[in-house]
C-alpha cells in the first residue's frame, strides 16, 4: 500500500465502513514504515556508536626525586613528570609508595595541570577526592591515584608534584613506581605511557617507631601496659566454598581507647565476607577507616587483600577493666585452594589518644579440597552462600514457562482437526494473550524465588524489628539489622500524605472538567490533564533540585546556626546526626560539599500528590461521564438542582470508578521510588514519629529495598545475599498488597455491577 | 422555614444561568492569576529570590480575596466551614516554613521565600477548598441554592494549576538555559582508564545517548508490546469466560503493581547471569555487552535496550489491552450480527470488520503506551547505565530518564560534568512526553468525531 492511498482516504473524509478499513491499513502501513525506520536508525546507530580507540604513539613518565638520600623526619619533593610527543590534555598514574618509610604531606597539580579538573581516586562514600581526602588516604594505602585534566604542551610537564616526609625508624630503600601511566590526546585517546621507578632511602634514626595514626591522632608517646592483637584462631583449615570466622581479639590490663586494626590476607584464596562487632564490647561502634560504609570496605579489601582500619573504640563503661576479649569478627569465605596468612597490623589507643605499643600474633588459613573439620575455636560455617544454593531464577523461570506453554498448547492440539482453521482468532489471540499472563507469572516466580533467603537469615522476627541499620546508616549499631517496621510506617506516611492532598483537587478538578465546566479554563481542562498526566516522576524528583537551590540552601545550608542546632530537641540520634543516607547531604552530594539536611517527608508527599492528581483526575472524568444521561435527565426532571443530582445521582453511580482511581493512586504512592530517593531518602532507621517526623525524613518500603537491590549511592558495590533477599521480600509485601488492592477493585466493581442490574 | 430556604425554594434557579454568572464573576481572579504567574516567571528568570515570591503570594491573596467576597456576594453570608479551613490550612502552610526557620535559628530572610516554594502552599489551600467542597456537595439538599459555593470548587483548581505552571515553568526556564546546539549533537563519552580504575571525561559532553536512548527504547517498546497487548484486548472482549478473567486479572496486576516490583524481577534475571560469557549470544541479547577498551574483550552491562524495552512492554501491554477492549466494546450490535447474517467466519469477522473498527483505539493506546515508556524509569532503573558506550540493540540501555537520575545518582563523572544539565535533559523528556501526549488526545478527538459521525450515518 503506497502512501497516496492513505491520502486519498484521509481526503475522502467517509465515514463508512472502508474508512474504518484504511484504518487498519494505515495502522498496518505505519507499523511497517516504523519496522523499516528502526531497522535503519538501529544500523546507523551501531554504526555511529563511539567507539574508543587507543592510539599509539610515545610517551614516558618519570619520578624526579629531590634528594635520593633522607633522614627521618625530613621532606624532600617528588615531581611526575610527563613527556608526550603530542600536546595532551589529560593524564593519570597510579603513584606507589612505602607508607612505612614515606608518607605524604602535601599534593599540588602541576603548572600545566593547575587549572584543570584535577581527580585523586574515589572517595570512601563514592565522590570524587579532593586533594586532603586523597593525602589522607595516601598514607594509609601506599597509593596515590591522580588523574588530571589540562593542556600540557610536547615534551616535559609537570603533572603533579608530591612532598614527602621520611618516617623516623630503622630506615630503609623506599621505591616510588606509577602504576598504568597513560596520557590522554588531544582527540581524546588514551596513550599509555611509559615510566621508571625512583628509589629514596631513608637513613635509620634512632627512637621510637610508633606506627603512623590514621585517624590523625598524637602518636608517640609508649602506653604503661604492653598489648597484644591476636587473630585467632592460629590456623584453619577450610574447604572451598566454606565460610571461616577469624576472631581478633585484644589482650591487655590498660584501659584502651581506641582499636584500629588492619587485616591482610590472600585474597584470592580467602574474601572478606563480613565483619560484625565482637562481644568484648557490644554497643560499640564498628567503623572503618575515615567512616567508610561496612560493603566498600569489604568490597576495597576483597580487591586489595587488606581489610582496612577496623576501628571500635571502647565505650566509656569499659574503663578501668583493661581489655581482654575479641571486639571484631571477621568471616571468610574460601575461594580458592591456598594458603593465606591472616596477618594484623593495628593501633591501639589509650583513653587520652596516645598510640600503644603493641605486639602481633597472626594466624594462617589453609584452604584445600581436603580440609575438614577446624581445629579450636574456629566456627566453621557451611558452604553455599549466595549462588551457589539453589537453582537459578532463569532456570526456574524457563521450566514455568515451558510448562505453562506445553499445557496450552495441549490445550490447543486436542480438538478436532479443521479447529484451527475455523477459529483462528480464538487461538491467536489466545496465544497471544497467555503472554502478559506468563511473564507475570515469572515475575512472581523471580521475586518469590529471591525473597526465599530471607526468612532464613535475618528471619521473620528480625524482620518485624523496629531498626534498620543497613550498609550506609553509620549508626551504633553492630551489622546489619533489619527491621522493616520503620519502612512500612514511613510508607503509610506518605501515601497518606500524597492521596489526602491529592484526592480533593482531583475529585474538585473532575466535577469541573466534567459537571460544572467553567468557561475557558473548562475547555482546556480535559487536554491539560492530559499533557500534565504524560509528565514522568522523574521531572517531579528533578524539581527537587529546584526546592533545595532556591528554598533548602539558602534557609538552611547558608546558616551557620545550623552547626549548633541539637538535635535532642526532635528525638533525633545523635549519633546518626546529620543523617547520611539522603541525598542532599554533605559527602553524598557530588557538587557541593556545604549543604546539610534539607529533604522531608512532607516534600516527598507534596510531589507525589503532584504526580497524583493528574493520574486520578482523568480516571474520576471517565467514571463520571461514564454515568449513563438516564440517571442525571431523571434526577433534573424530578426538580432537583445541579448539586443535588451529582451527589444523588452521579457520584453513587461513578462511585466505583472512583475507589478505583483511588486504589491506583494509593499503589502508585506506595511503589514510587524515583521521588523518594531524590526527596526523602531510602533508609527508615527507627519507627518515626508520625508528626514530628513529616517535617523529618521517614523513607518508604519501595525506596529502601531498590537500596537494599542496587546502592543507589554506588551502583558497583557488592550486594549482600541477605540485602538482595530482603529486598525482593519488600517487593513481595508490594506485590502481595497490590494483588488485594486489585482483587477489592474487581469485588466491588462486580457487586455493583450486580447491583445495577438489579 | 427560614427566609433563605423559602427563597430558594419559590425560586429554582435554572443552572445555565447560575453558572455563567460564576464564570464572569471568575475572570477577575483568573486574569489575575495568569498576569501573576507570568510575573513569577519573569522574575524566576531574573533569579531575584525575594521579588519572585511576592507575585506568588500575591497571586494566592487575590484568588482568595476574589472567592470570599464572591461566597459572601452569593450566599449572603460568610460561609463558616470554609472559613475556618482556609485559615487553618494557610496557618499550617506558615508553620511548615515558619518552623525550621525556628529551629535553626530565626532568620526573617528565609520566611520570604521564592515562589517555587509556594508550591506546598498552594497545594494545601487547595486540598482544603477541595474538601470543602465535597463537603458541600455531599450536604447538597434539592431546595438549596444551587452552585451556591461554585468557588470552593473552582479554587483547588486554579491553585492546582498555578501550582503546575509554577513547578514545570521554573523546569522549562532553568533547562532552556542549558540549551545548546551541542548539547542535542553530542553524546556523552569518557576517555577510558587504562588502570582500570578512573575513567576522564574530558570534551564537550551531550545528551544525545539519551535521546538517542529513548527514541530507540520506545520503538522497540510499541514494536515488543503491540501483538501481545491487541491479543489479549481481542480474547477479553471476544471470549469472556474464566481464561479471560485470568488475563484480566494479569494485566491489571501489571498495571497496578509497583514498577520496582517489576524492576526487581528484571534485575534478578540479569544477575543470574553472572558468570556467563558475556560474548556468548544470550548473554548479549539480555545483559549486552560492551568491548572493553584496555583489554579488548567483551564485557557485560547490566541490560541490554533489547531486554530493556522488553520489560517496558509489560508495563505498556496493559494500556494496549485495555484500548483494543474499549474499541472492540464499542462496536455496535448491528455490525456483528450483521456480519454474521452474512455468513463472515470469526476470522473474517475480526480481521474485516471488528479490528478496523477499533483501530483508532488501538492506534491511541499505542501513542499513550509510547509516552508512558518514556516516563517508567522505575522499571528499568537497575538495567540502566549512562550509555557511554553506545546506542544499540545489544548496548547498555539508557534514557533521557536516567539521565536525570545519573546528574544525582550516576557514576561520579557524569554526576560531575553533566549535573549541570539536569534540568535540560527533564525538559527535553518533558517535551517528549508532552508531544506523545497532546498527539494522544488530538487523535482521541479526531477518532471519536468520527465515531459519532459513522453512528449517525448508521
Amino acid at each position: 500500500m503506497s502512501t497516496t492511498d492513505v491520502h486519498r482516504h484521509e481526503a475522502s473524509g467517509s465515514v463508512s465502513a472502508p474508512c474504518r478499513v484504511s484504518a487498519l491499513q494505515r495502522l498496518r502501513s505505519v507499523a511497517i514504515a516504523s519496522v523499516v525506520a528502526l531497522a535503519a536508525a538501529t544500523g546507523a546507530l551501531i554504526g555511529a556508536a563511539p567507539s574508543p580507540a587507543v592510539a599509539a604513539g610515545a610517551a614516558t613518565m618519570r619520578i624526579d626525586v629531590s634528594a635520593p638520600t633522607v633522614n627521618g623526619g625530613e621532606t624532600f619533593t617528588v615531581n611526575i613528570v610527563g613527556n608526550a610527543d603530542a600536546v595532551s590534555i589529560g593524564a593519570e598514574a597510579t603513584l606507589a609508595f612505602d607508607p612505612i618509610l614515606v608518607q605524604v604531606t602535601s599534593i599540588t597539580p602541576g603548572p600545566a595541570y593547575a587549572r584543570g579538573l584535577s581527580l585523586f581516586g574515589v572517595k570512601d562514600d563514592g565522590t570524587p577526592a579532593t586533594v586532603s581526602a586523597a593525602e589522607t588516604k595516601a598514607n594509609q594505602t601506599g597509593t596515590v591515584v591522580i588523574a588530571a585534566s589540562g593542556i600540557a604542551p610536547a615534551g616535559d610537564a609537570v603533572i603533579v608534584t608530591l612532598t614527602m616526609q621520611a618516617v623516623k625508624g630503622p630506615g630503609g630503600k623506599a621505591s616510588l613506581a606509577l602504576r598504568t601511566p597513560a596520557f590522554t590526546d588531544a582527540d581524546g585517546n588514551t596513550l599509555p605511557a611509559t615510566s621508571t621507578v625512583a628509589n629514596v632511602t631513608v637513613a635509620p634514626t634512632s627512637g621510637v617507631t610508633a606506627p603512623p595514626a590514621p585517624s590523625g591522632g598524637p602518636s608517640g608517646p609508649s602506653g604503661p601496659a604492653s598489648v597484644t592483637l591476636i587473630a585467632a584462631p592460629e590456623s584453619v583449615q577450610v574447604a572451598v566454598g566454606g565460610s571461616v570466622k577469624v576472631d581478633l581479639e585484644i589482650s591487655t590490663t590498660a584501659d584502651v581507647g581506641k582499636v584500629v586494626a588492619d587485616l591482610h590476607f590472600d585474597s584470592t584464596v580467602v574474601q572478606v565476607q563480613t565483619v560484625e562487632l565482637g562481644p568484648l564490647w557490644s554497643g560499640a561502634r564498628l567503623q572503618f577507616g575515615l567512616g567508610t560504609p561496612l560493603d566498600q570496605a569489604i568490597a576495597q579489601a576483597n580487591s586489595g587483600g587488606t581489610l582496612t582500619g577496623v576501628t571500635v573504640p571502647a565505650p566509656a563503661s569499659a574503663a578501668g577493666q583493661g581489655a581482654n576479649g575479641t571486639f571484631a569478627i571477621i568471616t571468610l569465605k574460601a575461594v580458592a585452594d591456598g594458603t593465606s596468612v591472616m596477618g594484623i597490623a593495628g593501633y591501639v589507643y589509650d583513653p587520652d589518644g596516645a598510640a600503644m605499643p603493641v605486639s602481633i600474633q597472626a594466624s594462617s588459613l589453609v584452604v584445600g579440597s581436603g580440609a575438614t573439620a577446624a581445629p579450636g575455636g574456629a566456627s566453621v560455617v557451611g558452604g553455599g552462600g549466595n549462588g551457589s544454593g539453589g537453582p537459578s531464577p532463569l532456570l526456574i523461570l524457563a521450566v514455568v514457562l515451558a510448562i505453562v506453554g506445553l499445557g496450552g498448547g495441549a490445550i490447543l492440539l486436542l480438538p478436532r482437526p479443521g479447529f484451527l482453521r475455523r477459529r483462528w482468532p480464538y487461538v491467536v489471540s489466545l496465544a497471544l494473550g497467555l503472554i502478559p499472563v506468563l511473564v507475570f507469572v515469572g515475575v512472581v516466580a523471580i521475586i518469590v524465588i529471591n525473597s526465599l533467603p530471607a526468612f532464613g537469615d535475618p528471619g521473620l522476627p528480625a524482620l518485624l524489628g523496629d531498626q534498620f541499620v543497613g550498609k550506609y546508616s553509620g549508626g551504633g549499631f553492630a551489622g546489619n539489622v533489619y527491621g522493616l517496621l520503620p519502612a512500612l510506617v514511613g510508607t503509610v506516611l506518605i501515601a497518606a500524605i500524597a492521596v489526602v492532598l491529592a484526592l480533593p483537587v482531583s475529585l474538585a478538578m473532575a466535577i469541573i472538567s466534567t459537571e460544572f465546566a467553567m468557561g475557558p479554563v473548562g475547555r482546556v481542562m480535559r487536554p491539560l490533564i492530559g499533557l500534565l498526566s504524560g509528565i514522568p516522576p522523574i521531572v517531579y524528583a528533578a524539581s527537587v533540585m529546584v526546592f533545595v537551590r532556591d528554598f533548602m540552601i539558602p534557609k538552611f545550608a547558608a546558616n551557620t546556626t545550623f552547626d549548633k542546632f541539637n538535635p535532642a530537641t526532635i528525638g533525633a540520634n545523635p549519633a546518626t546526626w546529620p543523617p547520611v543516607d539522603v541525598p542532599f547531604n554533605s559527602g553524598s552530594f557530588p557538587w557541593s560539599t556545604t549543604i546539610a539536611g534539607g529533604n522531608s517527608t512532607l516534600l516527598g508527599g507534596i510531589l507525589i500528590a503532584l504526580l497524583l492528581i493528574p493520574f486520578m483526575t482523568p480516571m474520576i472524568a471517565d467514571a463520571i461521564r461514564n454515568v449513563p444521561t438516564s440517571a442525571r435527565e431523571a434526577s433534573v426532571a424530578l426538580g432537583a438542582n445541579r448539586v443535588y443530582t451529582l451527589r444523588k445521582a452521579i457520584l453513587p453511580v461513578a462511585m466505583p470508578g472512583i475507589v478505583t482511581a483511588l486504589a491506583l493512586g494509593t499503589l502508585k504512592a506506595v511503589g514510587d521510588i524515583v521521588i523518594i530517593s531524590f526527596a526523602v531518602g531510602w533508609q527508615a532507621q527507627t519507627v518515626p514519629n508520625p508528626i514530628a517526623d513529616v517535617l523529618e525524613r521517614t523513607p518508604a518500603l519501595a525506596a529502601e529495598a531498590a537500596n537494599m537491590i542496587v546502592p543507589f549511592n554506588n551502583p558497583e558495590a557488592a550486594v549482600l545475599p541477605t540485602d538482595n533477599a530482603v529486598g525482593n521480600l519488600s517487593a513481595l509485601m508490594l506485590l502481595l498488597a497490590a494483588a488485594m488492592m486489585v482483587l477489592l477493585m474487581n469485588y466491588l466493581k462486580a457487586r455493583w455491577r450486580r447491583r445495577m442490574s438489579s | 422555614m427560614t427566609e433563605a430556604g423559602r427563597q430558594s425554594a419559590s425560586t429554582i434557579a435554572p443552572p445555565v444561568a447560575t453558572v455563567d454568572s460564576a464564570r464572569l464573576v471568575f475572570l477577575v481572579p483568573m486574569a489575575g492569576a495568569i498576569v501573576g504567574a507570568g510575573v513569577g516567571l519573569g522574575t524566576l528568570v531574573s533569579n531575584d529570590v525575594d521579588a519572585a515570591s511576592v507575585p506568588a503570594l500575591a497571586i494566592l491573596t487575590l484568588s482568595l480575596l476574589t472567592a470570599l467576597s464572591y461566597l459572601r456576594m452569593r450566599a449572603g453570608r460568610w460561609d463558616r466551614p470554609g472559613l475556618i479551613l482556609l485559615v487553618a490550612s494557610a496557618a499550617a502552610a506558615g508553620v511548615l516554613l515558619v518552623v525550621p526557620q525556628w529551629m535553626y535559628g530565626m532568620n526573617v530572610n528565609g520566611i520570604v521565600h521564592h515562589s517555587v516554594v509556594s508550591i506546598p502552599l498552594l497545594l494545601l489551600v487547595s486540598t482544603a477548598a477541595g474538601a470543602r467542597a465535597i463537603q458541600w456537595i455531599s450536604g447538597a439538599s434539592p431546595s438549596g441554592r444551587d452552585l451556591a459555593l461554585y468557588p470552593w470548587l473552582a479554587l483547588p483548581v486554579l491553585l492546582a494549576l498555578i501550582a503546575y505552571g509554577l513547578l514545570l515553568g521554573d523546569i522549562v526556564i532553568t533547562g532552556i538555559g542549558g540549551m545548546s546546539m551541542s548539547i542535542l549533537t553530542t553524546a556523552y563519552h569518557t576517555v577510558p582508564s587504562s588502570n582500570g580504575g578512573l575513567a576522564i571525561s574530558i570534551g564537550p559532553v551531550g545528551l544525545l545517548n539519551g535521546i538517542l536512548g529513548t527514541l530507540l527504547l520506545t520503538a522497540m517498546t510499541l514494536l515488543i508490546a503491540v501483538l501481545p497487548g491487541v491479543g489479549a484486548g481481542v480474547f477479553m472482549n471476544e471470549y469472556p469466560g474464566r481464561l479471560a478473567r485470568v488475563v484480566d486479572f494479569c494485566t491489571q496486576m501489571l498495571r497496578a503493581v509497583s514498577m520496582f516490583v517489576i524492576a526487581a524481577a528484571a534485575f534478578g534475571i540479569v544477575k543470574s547471569m553472572n558468570g556467563w560469557d558475556p560474548g556468548s549470544f544470550v548473554s548479549q541479547l539480555v545483559r549486552g555487552s560492551f568491548t572493553d577498551p584496555v583489554s579488548g574483550a567483551p564485557k557485560p552491562e547490566n541490560g541490554s535496550f533489547l531486554f530493556a524495552a522488553a520489560v517496558l512492554a509489560l508495563l505498556v501491554m496493559p494500556v494496549i489491552a485495555k484500548m483494543t477492549e474499549e474499541g472492540l466494546r464499542s462496536a455496535p450490535r448491528e455490525l456483528r450480527e450483521g456480519s454474521i447474517a452474512l455468513g463472515a467466519t470469526d476470522g473474517h469477522a475480526l480481521r474485516r470488520i471488528l479490528l478496523p473498527w477499533a483501530a483508532p483505539n488501538i492506534l491511541t493506546g499505542l501513542v499513550i503506551a509510547a509516552a508512558e515508556a518514556n516516563g517508567s524509569l522505575a522499571a528499568i532503573l537497575f538495567l540502566e547505565g549512562v550509555g557511554e558506550n553506545g546506542v544499540g540493540l545489544t548496548n547498555g540501555v539508557t534514557s533521557l530518564d536516567y539521565s536525570v537520575f545519573a546528574t544525582l545518582y550516576g557514576p561520579i563523572l557524569y554526576a560531575h560534568t553533566m549535573q549541570k544539565y539536569q534540568l535540560t535533559a527533564a525538559l527535553l523528556l518533558l517535551l517528549l512526553t508532552a508531544g506523545l501526549s497532546v498527539a494522544a488526545l488530538l487523535l482521541q478527538r479526531r477518532f471519536a468525531k468520527r465515531y459519532r459521525g459513522s453512528m449517525t450515518a448508521n
